[in-house]
């Protein structure tokens, strides 16, 4: 029987940096209006930290965005690519 | 009118702390010295010789250098090892409870070495009191310790 790994790893995907920079935010902004640290802004941004459930819905609040619009379990495409992609016939 | 809370000593601490003492490789540094200041203070009455007065004013200094170390670490690390819940956020909280784990297993480690010593070589002549007298001012800040040895640089905004 194999040994169960001493970490769970886990793989989020954010939108975080794309959603800051069109708002023209600061980190230390957007860590001010959701009542954390700027540092854990940067952990979040980076894919080092994942949010607890809380924060996510806070993070939603602050971007009138739903959940999943901001964190992924895949890849998330461009936005680029998602708003002017052509709908084949 | 509304109260504002007092901002904690160890707070206050961070703005005095030199800026070069937020690098990793410098928390490092000041970790390694004040793990080994300690035992540099039994060394005071060796390099005195019999001198009393420069003993003790060697160990004075020593002494001095041991809380200068401690309160740069404390300051370097934000106190977030000693913080309670309501000064951190959700990532603060899981980073320190996971420095008091670290903390815990080298404690026990510790305690594990030494008990193994005392009972292979029962007839040591290292007094127990000399043993602990050294470990706890080691232990004591251990959780500070291991933050500031593995926490990251700071991000860059």
């Amino acid at each position: 029987m194999s040994r169960p790994p001493k970490t769970i790893e886990i793989t989020l995907y954010n939108r975080l940096t794309v959603l800051r920079a069109e708002r023209d935010l600061t980190r230390q902004q957007l860590a001010d209006a959701v009542g954390i640290n700027v540092q854990t802004i940067g952990y979040l941004e980076r894919g080092d930290y994942h949010p607890s459930l809380e924060l996510a819905f806070k993070l939603s609040e602050f971007f009138k965005l739903p959940i999943e619009a901001m964190f992924s379990r895949t890849p998330f495409k461009p936005l680029s690519e998602t708003v002017y992609r052509k709908e084949s016939p | 009118m509304m109260k504002t809370q007092p901002e904690p000593l160890n707070f206050k601490l961070a703005r005095v702390t030199p800026l070069w003492a937020f690098k990793q490789y410098a928390r490092r540094a000041l970790v390694i010295a004040l793990m080994l200041s300690p035992f540099a203070l039994l060394l005071a009455p060796l390099i005195s010789s019999n001198n009393q007065l420069f003993a003790v004013v060697l160990a004075s200094l020593f002494l001095i250098g041991y809380i200068v170390i401690l309160a740069w670490l404390i300051g370097a690390t934000r106190a977030r090892a000693d913080s309670p819940d309501a000064y951190l956020d959700e990532r603060e909280i899981a980073m320190r409870n996971e420095v008091y784990l670290k903390s815990f297993r080298i404690i026990g480690a510790l305690v594990s070495v030494g008990f193994v010593i005392f009972t292979v070589f029962p007839d040591a002549p290292v007094p127990a009191r000399g043993v602990f007298g050294l470990l706890f001012p080691i232990v004591l800040f251990l959780p500070t310790c291991v933050l500031a040895w593995t926490q990251p640089d700071p991000l860059e905004e």
